[in-house]
């Protein structure tokens, strides 16, 4: 017994040993530098494949989903590739990010010399791929101006309904991120150049690890490890100037076409601007091409669908829908209209649509929401705001509307939108007797947002059948 | 530039690069006006206060005047510039002009505004409300402005005699902005003595003072509706502002010298002729010294354009040059294409033809609009290129300068080449030390760009560094063993007098920072989650643990989180009888252990500079001290975190076994942080990445030691026992809804308000965090390389990575949650500020080194490092204008309780025995009820608790099924209908509230029905008493009250 306990010690006493070595060891590999420099790549995948891009209302664009330019025969246009899923692209900016990160894990295990070459790569491809997502799809751009307008427009909506819904109460999802923006700044006009950075995520973040991960793996005194993230940030602008040539001569004719007009040469304008165009043929599509050559030919006192289209954006913000509606109406009806037209006219029914709901008259809002929808089928704000707008006039068509509406919410990135949606739902079903559907819907609703001190009031006194 | 001498010595380089920025900054703006416009008024006042009605009585907290007059006539002109403390809110017969930001202590707010569309035949009124927000700073006002009239006559508007004031937000039928409310019954106002007060505006004074002595004008032709106007005029020196308005009938361009400034893209095609918007731009820094030009070009479709417009600029010298349209314009007809930059001589440009009156745009009409500028890019361009001009003519200038001084350093003394070439730099870093030091004063409201950016400074900072130069040249120079003698004192004498130095600077730092938190320890009234504390710390005494009953429907409850922290105060309890004391004291002891522990720890790791840079950061720290003074657990969580990281690294510091000893105390350090609030637990997380981290390469000493094991089982257990006591504590009954106390953690990067600096930002030791985050950031870089970066990364790490995995799963956001990491970033910010000193004194490490010129550098860097202490501390800049740094600590004596007392003590004097009271706090109602003897035999209690909103948790009682307060007991009432029915069966109603805080647990409709069915008889910091009695207002009244009720919600129970 004896020495078979002393053997059982014994056993014991290895296994032990064998296992405090294998535990050092592991979180000495975890935590050495090769297993940190693995853990940061890592990182930084993640960020290259997470969300680069965030509209008000559509949900987050992914780097995996945008690609480096549009192609000559794909536009990457918002009609096109607003809804979801949307597809992972090889041609999308993180592919060769993902690259560059999987082949730097490799080398930082073979020859961790050669990590901060790896970083360098890193933050040079990330700057361009940055750029590239902000100022190679100016259409996706101006659709996410468009949504931060649309929100308003469901704030009102909603708040018809019920003071206490969160997508009144909150700000949406841009302003709050992060509080970076106030209303008043993104609300505020801005150059299209800057305009990208108010919908950028994570896009910078990794322009920022990789700038860190360059200097802190580069070994040498300071002045060479800030040289070597200087040169590598130098390759990444050159790399970025390169990608983004045809936008940088857009805006170069663009600012040509401005002084002229505002020196009154119309004509030297006009040409600037044909030369924009040639740069970039997706402008052509853009409110801003359409605003621009529009207010040319306004001035010029042509009548043509651009001035058309410039004098109903003008009628719009000055809040005479009607004129509005007027301009642009026929040459939408008539021709199908490129998106920027439909756009607007979208966007002027739907403040028609609003002022409708204000006043109470359901039906003639439905209506009103529903042309919208039609017009612009890839902007969520209308057929919400009909749905809404049905629940609020009809209650006993929750069902109707949950059939029709619910799946297409997964559309919305928006957690509050969808969450007061579920919300309306719950209170149709309550209106109507079905409390069972009722309390499903406000369990949705809180499942989709509910925090301590960020209360879903309405969701959670519906559910309390308060 | 020669790479080998960069890397050979950055020093130089940096110390170049940073005066060359400051400088070239500095110059930039003294001779370029900021596009932004900043202006400061400055006045001596005699403010107006509320008439004190005896000595014994407490200033009041709110100040709302009213001024009421007729007219027969409307002005041509009428202004108003309210000037006061420590906020302000002023309206115009009933429409709000305009309200200021709060402003710290020393700091005074200022509104001011055209009114001339605002006032009408008849009574006009003006009336302004001003809080006060900081400790013994009673609100004042001083109102200035005119209307002046067509036939020339003016009348004042701030003369004090005209003002009455009162103490509440009254409403008699009408509220106490609208002009027909009847103020009859307010008191006269009184003037205080006179004073030099300075306040910010963001706009020029002089666009809304200077009266408008245009014309109208109009272009000598009609050619399509479109003309340009042009006039040139020569300013005699260096533009120090300037501002321009113009009025036209068209949409309209405007070019000054050349630079167009503002567009017509907005309303081109929708502009409305017969809607008058005046709009104003400061156009500083278009303006230039000489001749200047400025041309508007206007087109109107149908008829010929017409415009006014007056400019006014003001040189550095002070002459002042105003410009309005009249005939010394000359116009362009048509759309003429060089508008812009025409030679107005030639023959296309010819004489306007001024207008005679009004031409259909009455004065009274006219709207007043600040727009901002908005330049091409080829202005920016320029601006950039005459900004990196400055930088780099500085660089030159520096770089000579300090070249020449080391050539001469080492003509004079050829023993001290070596370090000469390093001295000279040296020389530059007070001077831009102090630029920088401009750049952020002027993110503060007591000073703007023209206060700082002025030559006279320049030429100071310039003096200085070629005062030093020629310092250090005389210094070298003198050869006599005189100088050196005298620096070279006797070792004994020098080490006698420095320990004396030392010992009297700790003195002077215990002793300020204890009389920083002691001196206004009882100044705040007792905060309503103090009084929760009193009465556990009660329980603590009743029943040896943390607990009690509220109320006999309310079963018995023990404490279920910060339950340490009641047996602290329990311990204060024989020695002090005001419960303030009895939960603060222990506070404040806590606060000053930190403080000495953080020297402690500073010394230790770093050296003794550091300790000693980060005791007085942590004395003079206005969050800190504020906290000191605050009855819960912050600062005792704050203590023990900071020891808990300091034992944990002493455990694991080195490479061999563990030192058990400092294992174990670590141990329970982290059970004592962990008891006194358990949202610590997150830092254990940070903890042991930092000991992971620390003991990458020698792990096995921390997995082979058993008693490691044991000391984690028992931090384990007692984390368990805790969570399993606040789980039993929580579910002992049904509650409703959700609230803070069923806190778990999320995934926070998935909701839309996720902020991944939320509490880097707030862990900062002052409201303005721009600088701690400046540190922070130097800090990760002295992690890479620097001798202190094993303390640094450890440090780093710990606060780091709770901060952060508090921003990434917290659901809840509070400024107190980061402020246990507040110290930990005080050291980390003390340790960077003591390595750049350092850095500049190694030049000092040679032998070679003149003793005068030792102390020479150590005077500078000693000076930079307090100028960096000034800056950061929060005492005298506060860069309330920088937001994105901007977090919710407590400012210099900032009020932060809501004050029960004068509220309670009215209730008292007032209350009925059939009265119902309503309280939106009603267990710190009772506490006061008690406090104040009120009731026979039993105290008083709330009788009803406010919230339509289901934001804190209700419970249902024992005996009967309605929903009760947690806290006191007091019923629930959760909606508009049980409030009317309320209402309906009692006359007298007497609701405790908070003027703002109300709307978070009521909803409008609620908050609606209590403005407009009660009154409020009494005000205090943060607090209201409102009362329902004989006030009854029939329907016609009621329907007058709709309009100006909504504005009303705006300020009061939103």
């Amino acid at each position: 017994m004896p020495a078979q306990s002393t053997q059982l010690a014994s056993w014991i006493e290895r296994a032990w040993d064998a296992a405090l070595t294998a535990v050092s060891r592991l979180g000495a590999v975890v935590m050495s530098s090769r297993g940190l420099v693995i853990l940061a790549l890592l990182g930084c995948g993640v960020l290259a494949t997470g969300p680069w891009l965030r509209p008000a209302i559509s949900r987050d664009f992914r780097a995996i989903q945008i690609p480096w330019t549009d192609g000559p025969t794909e536009s990457f246009l918002p009609e096109f590739v607003a809804e979801v899923p949307r597809p992972w692209r090889l041609d999308s900016v993180a592919i060769p990010l993902l690259v560059v990160i999987l082949a730097g894990i490799v080398i930082a295990g073979w020859r961790p010399q050669w990590t901060s070459r790896v970083f360098g790569i890193l933050l040079a491809v990330s700057i361009s791929a940055v750029a590239a997502v902000l100022w190679n799809h100016p259409g996706l751009i101006e659709f996410f101006e468009g949504e931060v307008r649309e929100r308003g427009m469901l704030r009102v909506v909603y708040r018809q309904r019920n003071e206490d819904t969160l997508t009144n109460r909150a700000p949406d999802r841009l302003r709050v991120f992060g509080e970076k923006y106030s209303r008043e700044t993104i609300e505020s006009p801005v150059h299209p150049i800057m305009a990208p950075f108010r919908y950028s995520v994570y896009g910078p973040w990794l322009i920022a690890a990789a700038f860190v991960g360059t200097v802190a793996t580069r070994v040498g005194r300071w002045p060479q490890r800030l040289a070597c993230g200087g040169v590598w940030v130098g390759v990444g602008l050159l790399l970025a100037a390169a990608v983004t040539g045809p936008r940088w001569a857009v805006e170069y004719h663009w600012a040509q076409a401005e002084a002229a007009e505002n020196s009154n040469q119309l004509v030297a304008a006009e040409q600037s601007l044909a030369k924009a165009l040639n740069a970039m043929p997706q402008l052509a599509d853009t409110s801003r091409y359409w605003l621009t050559t529009g207010r040319l030919a306004y001035r010029q006192q042509q009548s043509n669908q651009y001035a058309d289209y410039f004098e109903a954006n003008q009628y719009l913000v000055a809040g005479r829908l009607s004129r509005a509606r007027a301009l642009i109406e026929h040459s939408v009806r008539k021709s199908g209209g490129v998106a920027a037209q439909r756009a607007l006219l979208a966007e002027v029914i739907g403040h028609i649509a609003t002022r409708y709901g204000l006043h109470k008259k359901y039906g003639a809002a439905e209506i009103a929401w529903g042309e919208a929808a039609d017009i612009a089928p890839w902007k969520p704000a209308y057929w919400i705001g009909q749905a809404v707008t049905v629940l609020a006039s009809d209650p006993t068509r929750a069902a109707e509307v949950e059939i029709a509406i619910l799946p297409r919410m997964r559309q919305v990135g928006d957690c509050f939108v969808s969450s007061d949606f579920a919300s309306m739902l719950g209170d149709a079903y309550f209106e109507v007797g079905s409390f069972y559907d009722a309390r499903d819907m406000y369990s949705k609703a809180m499942n989709l947002f509910h925090l301590p001190k960020h209360v879903n009031l309405h969701a959670q006194e519906g559910r309390l059948g308060m | 530039m020669n790479i080998r001498t960069l890397i050979r010595t950055p020093l130089q380089w940096v110390l170049l690069l940073a005066c060359a920025v400051a400088l070239g900054d500095f110059s930039f703006r003294v001779w370029n006006a900021s596009p932004l416009a900043e202006y400061m008024v400055t006045r001596t006042v005699r403010p107006m206060t509320l008439a004190e009605n005896s000595k014994s009585e407490k200033p009041k907290k709110h100040l709302y005047l009213r001024r009421t007059w007729y007219m027969t006539e409307v002005p041509v002109q009428a202004w108003l510039e309210v000037l006061g403390h420590d906020r302000l809110e002023v309206f115009v017969n009933g429409r709000s002009i305009g309200r200021s930001p709060m402003v710290s202590q020393s700091r005074i707010a200022a509104v001011m505004n055209d009114i001339t569309p605002l006032l009408k035949v008849g009574r006009n009124s003006i009336a302004i409300h001003a809080p006060q927000l900081h400790l013994h700073r009673p609100p004042r006002v001083a109102v200035s402005g005119a209307c002046e009239f067509a036939d020339g006559s003016v009348t004042a508007l701030g003369d004090a005699a005209d003002w009455r004031a009162a103490a509440v937000y009254d409403r008699r039928g009408q509220y106490w902005f609208e002009t027909d409310f009847s103020d009859e019954h307010w008191e006269q106002a009184e003037m205080a003595d006179p004073e030099n007060w300075r306040a910010q505006v963001n706009l020029p004074p002089g666009a809304i003072t200077v009266p408008r002595r245009s014309q109208w004008i109009l272009p000598a032709d009609d050619l399509n509706g479109a003309a340009a106007f042009a006039r040139s005029f020569d300013l005699p020196s260096s533009p120090r502002d300037g501002w321009l308005r113009v009025l036209s009938t068209g949409p309209y361009r405007v070019s000054v010298n050349g630079q167009l400034m503002a567009d017509d893209h907005d309303d081109l095609a929708v502009k409305n002729p017969y809607r008058s918007v005046e709009q104003t731009y400061d156009i500083s820094p278009l303006l230039k010294a000489g001749s200047n030009t400025i041309s508007i070009f206007s087109a109107t479709i149908g008829e010929r354009p017409r415009i006014r417009a007056d400019l006014e600029a003001t040189t550095h010298n002070g002459v002042m040059v105003y410009v309005p349209t009249d005939h010394h314009w000359v116009s362009a007809t048509g759309s003429i294409d060089d508008w812009q930059n025409s030679d107005l001589s030639t023959n296309a440009w010819r004489a306007c033809e001024p207008g005679i009156g009004y031409l259909g745009a009455v004065p009274r009409s006219i709207e007043r609009e600040l727009v901002p500028i908005n330049p091409p890019l080829g202005f920016w361009g320029a601006r950039w290129a005459k900004y990196l001009c400055w930088i780099g003519l500085w660089g030159v200038l520096a770089a000579a300068g300090c070249a020449f001084t080391t050539r001469v350093l080492e003509h004079t003394n050829a023993e001290q080449r070596q370090v000469s070439d390093q001295l000279a730099y040296a020389a530059l870093v007070p001077s831009t030390v102090l630029a920088f030091a401009g750049g952020i004063m002027t993110w503060d409201l007591a000073w703007t760009a023209h206060d700082v950016y002025q030559p006279l400074w320049l030429l100071g900072l310039v003096i200085l560094v070629v005062a030093q130069w020629l310092l250090l040249v005389l210094i070298g120079t003198w050869k006599a063993d005189g100088l050196a003698t005298l620096l070279r004192w006797d070792s004994t004498q020098y080490h006698r007098w420095q320990l004396v130095g030392i010992g009297l600077c700790w003195v002077v730092v215990l002793g300020l920072a204890f009389w920083l938190r002691a001196r206004d320890i009882v100044a705040q009234p007792i905060h309503h989650d103090e009084v929760t504390a009193y009465a556990f710390t009660l329980g603590v005494l009743d029943h040896g643990f943390p607990g009690g009953q509220v109320d006999p429907e309310i079963p018995f409850g023990w404490c279920a989180t910060n339950e340490l922290t009641y047996y602290f105060n329990a311990l204060c309890t024989p020695f002090f009888d005001d419960p303030r004391l009895v939960v603060r004291v222990p506070s404040l002891l806590f606060s000053m252990a930190s403080l000495v522990l953080i020297a402690y720890v500073g010394w230790r790791w770093f050296n003794g500079y550091v300790g000693f840079v980060a005791a007085v950061l942590f004395a003079l720290s206005p969050q800190i001290i504020g906290m000191a003074t605050f009855g819960r657990y912050l600062s005792q969580v704050q203590f023990f975190t900071l020891l808990t990281m300091y034992l944990t690294f002493e455990a694991v510091r080195g490479t061999g076994p563990l030192r058990i000893g400092m294992m174990w105390a670590a141990a329970v350090s982290f059970i004592a942080m962990y008891l006194s609030w358990e949202g610590t637990g997150m830092f254990g997380m940070g903890l042991a990445l930092a000991v992971l981290f620390h003991r990458r390469r020698h792990l096995r000493w921390v997995f082979a030691c058993p008693q490691f094991y044991a000391a984690v089982t028992v931090v384990a257990l007692v984390v368990v026992a805790q969570n399993a006591h606040r789980v039993m504590q929580q579910t002992q009954r049904l509650w409703y809804g959700e609230g803070i106390s069923s806190l778990t953690i999320k995934p926070m990067w998935r909701y839309p308000f996720f902020q991944y600096d939320y509490y880097l930002v707030n862990s900062a030791w002052t409201r303005d965090a721009m600088l701690p985050m400046l540190a922070l950031a130097v800090a990760c870089a002295l992690t890479i390389a620097h001798r202190w970066r094993y303390h640094l990364r450890f440090s780093l790490i710990c606060f780091l990575a709770n901060a952060m995995f508090m921003a990434a799963f917290l659901p809840v956001r509070t400024n107190r949650y980061a402020y246990h990491l507040t110290e930990i970033f005080i050291l980390i910010t003390a340790a960077v500020m003591v390595a750049g000193s350092e850095k500049i004194l190694q030049i000092v490490r040679s032998d070679l080194v003149l003793p005068a010129h030792r102390w020479y550098l150590r005077t500078v860097t000693v000076a930079a490092t307090a100028i960096g202490i000034v800056l950061s501390c929060g005492w005298f800049v506060r860069t309330s204008e920088m937001t994105r740094f901007a977090n919710a600590s407590f400012d210099v004596r900032q009020l932060h309780c809501p004050d029960w007392e004068g509220p309670t003590r009215y209730l008292m004097n007032h209350l009925h025995d059939d009265d119902i009271v309503i309280s939106i706090f009603p267990h710190s109602q009772d506490y006061m009820f008690a406090v104040h003897g009120m009731g026979d035999s039993m105290p008083r209690k709330a009788d009803y608790w406010l919230e339509s909103r289901l934001i804190l948790q209700a419970t249902l009682g024992d005996s009967q099924d309605l929903p009760l307060d947690r806290r006191s007991g007091a019923v629930m009432l959760y909606n508009l209908d049980q409030v009317k029915q309320l209402f309906a069966e009692n006359k007298r109603i007497w609701y405790c509230t908070m003027r703002t805080s109300q709307s978070k647990i009521n909803d409008s409709a609620v908050s609606k029905y209590f403005r407009e069915n009660m009154d409020v008889v009494f005000e205090d910091f943060g607090t209201a008493l409102m009362l329902r009695d004989a006030n009854h207002r029939s329907a016609p009244i009621q329907l007058e009250e709709e309009t100006a009720g909504w504005l009303a919600s705006e300020f009061y129970l939103k």
